[in-house]
C-alpha cells in the first residue's frame, strides 16, 4: 500500500531532470538581458507602434496598459456600465442570422492575425526544432491563419507570414550568423489537410463543444466554470477568456452568443473600456479583465484580458492579453463564417 | 562616480544575488506547470524574474522573498497558459515537431495518472497540493504564496486530498493502493526539496 503523501511526492514532474544552474549560459544570458533592460519577450511581441499602447484606469481597479487604443474623449466605464452594454449587446447578437454548417460539404471558416517571434539558431532553424546555440536572434512576424473545419474531422490550414522584422535587441546574434536574409529564413506560407483519424481532431471538437453548450446564461456559466474551456488562471479571467472563445467561433448560434454576453454581464471584475480601436483601425466596444492578487501587481504586471466587440453584430473583433511585461498577445479576427468548399473563403460579416 | 550609478550597482548586486539564489527554485516550478520539452521554459522563468527586477524594492528580505516570487511566477504561469490554450483552441498545433517522450513504465503510468488527477482539481486546490508536495512548502508558506489564510490552505488541503483519494481509488490499477488512513495533519513537506533550506 502506498500513501498519497508518497504518491503525490514521486509523481514530481521534476524527479530525474537535471535542473538548469543559475550560472548556465542560458540563465545568465536571460539575466543580463534583464539587467541592461533589453529583456525581449520571445513569444510576444510589442504592438506595432501604429497602435501605441493606452493608459487605462478605472475606479475600483487599476488597469493600467491596455493595448487597445482608447479613442479621445471617450469615458471609461467600469461596474454597471459595463453590464449594461453587455446586455445590450446580448440583443445585438440574438438578432443576427445564424452560422451553423447545416449542408452537406459545408465547413466552418475562420480567419485571424496574431503576431509571433520566431528565434532562429546560428544554424538557421527555428528554436522548437533543435538545440538553442550562439548566434541566436528573433524574426517578428505577423501571421495570418486561415481555417477550414468540418465536424467530421476533415480540415485545412494556411499559414501565411507577414513582415518580417529583426529584433532589434537580437542583431548581434543576427551578425553572428553571418547576416542572412531575414526574409527567407522560413517559407512564407504554408498549407496543411488534416484527414479524419478515428477521433477527430481538437479543432473539430472545439467547435462541437462550443455547439453543445447550454443557451441558458445560468446554465451556460455552470457549464463554462465547470468546463474544459475555462483553463488554469484565475476565476473571473478564467470566464472571460472562455466566453470570448466562444464569441470567437463559427459554430456559436445567434443564442449562443446572446447568452453568453448576459453571463460577461453578470461576471464581476469586467470593466468597460468604452469605443476602443484594434490594429486593424477597426472601432469597438472594449471591454477588460485582470486577474492577480494586488501584492504581486503594480501597473505593469497584473496579466490582463481585453476583447473588442462589434457593435452592430455583436461579433468578436479582437482578443488580447497583456502579460507581466506589459508586452501585449493579441489576436484580430478577420472573418468567421460558412465555406462552401475547403479551398474557398466564405462571404463573411466580419 | 555618481550616486546614481553607485545606487544602480547596488540595485544589480542584490538582484544577481536574489537571481542566483532563487533561480533553481523557479525555473523547478515552471518547469512543473508547463508541458515537458516545452522550450518556453526560461522565456516564463525570464519573464518572472524580469517583474522581479521591476518590483526589486518591494522584494521582502529572505526567506520570505521567494515565496514572493512564487506569487509572481504563479501569475506568469497562468498568463502563459492563457496565450497557449487561445491558440490552441483555434487550431492544433500542426506546425510543430511531436515532443518525443519515451513510453512510460508501470511505475511511471501510474505517475502520470497522479498527476493527471492532480491536474484536476480546481485551481487554488491544485496550487496547493503542488506547493506542498514539489515546492515542498509549509502550510503557512503555501498561505503566504496563495494569499490565504492557514486555516483556509488546511481546508483547501483537506478537501483536495479527499478528492485525489476518491479519484485514484477509481483510476489506478488494482495492484496500486492508496493509504485511507493518512490524515492531512500528518502531511509533511517533501523533505528532498524544500527551498527554504539554505537560504542565507
Amino acid at each position: 500500500m502506498m500513501s498519497l503523501d508518497r504518491l503525490l511526492s514521486n509523481a514530481d514532474p521534476a524527479i530525474g531532470k537535471p535542473a538548469m544552474q543559475p550560472d548556465s549560459p542560458e540563465a545568465q544570458a536571460a539575466l543580463d538581458a534583464i539587467v541592461t533592460g533589453r529583456h525581449p519577450p520571445l513569444r510576444q511581441q510589442q504592438r506595432p507602434r501604429r497602435t501605441l499602447v493606452a493608459m487605462v484606469a478605472v475606479a475600483a481597479v487599476v488597469i493600467a496598459a491596455s493595448i487597445f487604443v482608447v479613442l479621445p474623449g471617450e469615458p471609461m466605464h467600469s461596474g454597471t456600465a459595463a453590464a449594461a452594454t453587455l446586455l445590450r449587446l446580448s440583443d445585438v447578437a440574438s438578432r443576427q442570422p445564424s452560422l451553423l454548417a447545416t449542408r452537406a460539404g459545408q465547413y466552418y471558416y475562420t480567419s485571424y492575425e496574431y503576431p509571433q517571434a520566431v528565434t532562429i539558431n546560428g544554424n538557421g532553424c527555428a528554436v522548437t526544432q533543435c538545440e538553442p546555440a550562439l548566434g541566436a536572434f528573433s524574426v517578428r512576424y505577423l501571421i495570418v491563419e486561415q481555417l477550414w473545419v468540418r465536424l467530421n474531422g476533415v480540415a485545412r490550414i494556411q499559414v501565411e507570414r507577414r513582415d518580417p522584422t529583426l529584433v532589434a535587441s537580437t542583431k548581434s546574434g543576427w551578425i553572428a550568423s553571418g547576416r542572412p536574409s531575414i526574409a527567407h529564413l522560413l517559407p512564407r506560407s504554408f498549407s496543411e489537410v488534416l484527414r479524419p483519424t478515428s477521433q477527430r481532431n481538437s479543432m473539430a471538437q472545439a467547435l462541437l463543444d462550443v455547439e453543445h453548450l447550454p443557451v441558458q446564461p445560468s446554465a451556460l456559466k455552470a457549464a463554462v466554470n465547470a468546463g474544459p474551456l475555462g483553463g488554469p488562471g484565475f476565476a473571473a479571467q478564467n470566464r472571460f477568456d472562455a466566453l470570448a472563445f466562444v464569441l470567437s467561433s463559427a459554430g456559436a448560434s445567434p443564442r449562443l452568443r446572446a447568452a453568453a454576453f448576459k453571463v460577461l454581464a453578470a461576471t464581476p471584475g469586467i470593466e468597460d473600456l468604452g469605443t476602443v480601436r484594434d490594429p486593424l483601425g477597426r472601432h469597438g466596444d472594449g471591454f477588460a479583465v485582470i486577474a492577480g492578487k494586488r501584492y504581486v501587481c503594480d501597473q505593469s504586471s497584473c496579466p490582463a484580458s481585453e476583447i473588442i466587440i462589434d457593435p452592430a453584430t455583436g461579433d468578436l473583433l479582437d482578443e488580447a492579453s497583456l502579460n507581466a511585461h506589459g508586452a501585449p498577445s493579441w489576436t484580430s479576427y478577420l472573418s468567421i463564417g460558412i465555406a462552401n468548399s475547403i479551398r474557398t473563403a466564405p462571404e463573411v460579416r466580419l | 562616480m555618481t550616486v546614481g550609478v553607485v545606487a544602480s550597482r547596488s540595485k544589480e548586486d542584490q538582484f544577481r544575488s536574489v537571481y542566483t539564489r532563487t533561480f533553481p527554485s523557479i525555473v523547478s516550478y515552471v518547469r512543473r506547470r508547463i508541458t515537458p520539452g516545452d522550450s518556453s521554459e526560461l522565456d516564463v522563468t525570464s519573464e518572472i524574474f524580469a517583474v522581479v527586477w521591476r518590483r526589486l524594492d518591494d522584494l521582502p528580505p529572505p526567506p520570505d522573498d521567494l515565496l514572493w516570487i512564487y506569487g509572481v511566477a504563479r501569475n506568469c504561469v497562468a498568463r502563459f497558459h492563457r496565450d497557449e490554450s487561445r491558440r490552441m483552441r483555434l487550431r492544433t498545433r500542426v506546425t510543430s515537431e511531436p515532443v518525443a517522450r519515451p513510453e512510460p513504465d508501470g511505475a511511471e503510468e501510474t505517475y502520470e495518472v497522479v498527476r493527471e488527477a492532480v491536474a484536476r482539481l480546481p485551481e487554488t486546490d491544485r496550487e496547493a497540493i503542488r506547493l506542498v508536495h514539489w515546492e515542498g512548502l509549509h502550510h503557512e508558506e503555501v498561505a503566504t504564496v496563495l494569499g490565504l489564510t492557514p486555516n483556509a490552505v488546511e481546508l483547501r488541503l483537506r478537501r483536495a486530498r479527499a478528492r485525489l483519494r476518491r479519484d485514484l481509488a477509481a483510476l489506478l490499477p488494482e495492484d496500486v493502493d492508496v493509504d485511507v488512513d493518512v490524515d492531512v495533519d500528518d502531511v509533511k513537506p517533501h523533505p528532498r526539496s524544500h527551498p527554504i533550506e539554505g537560504i542565507e
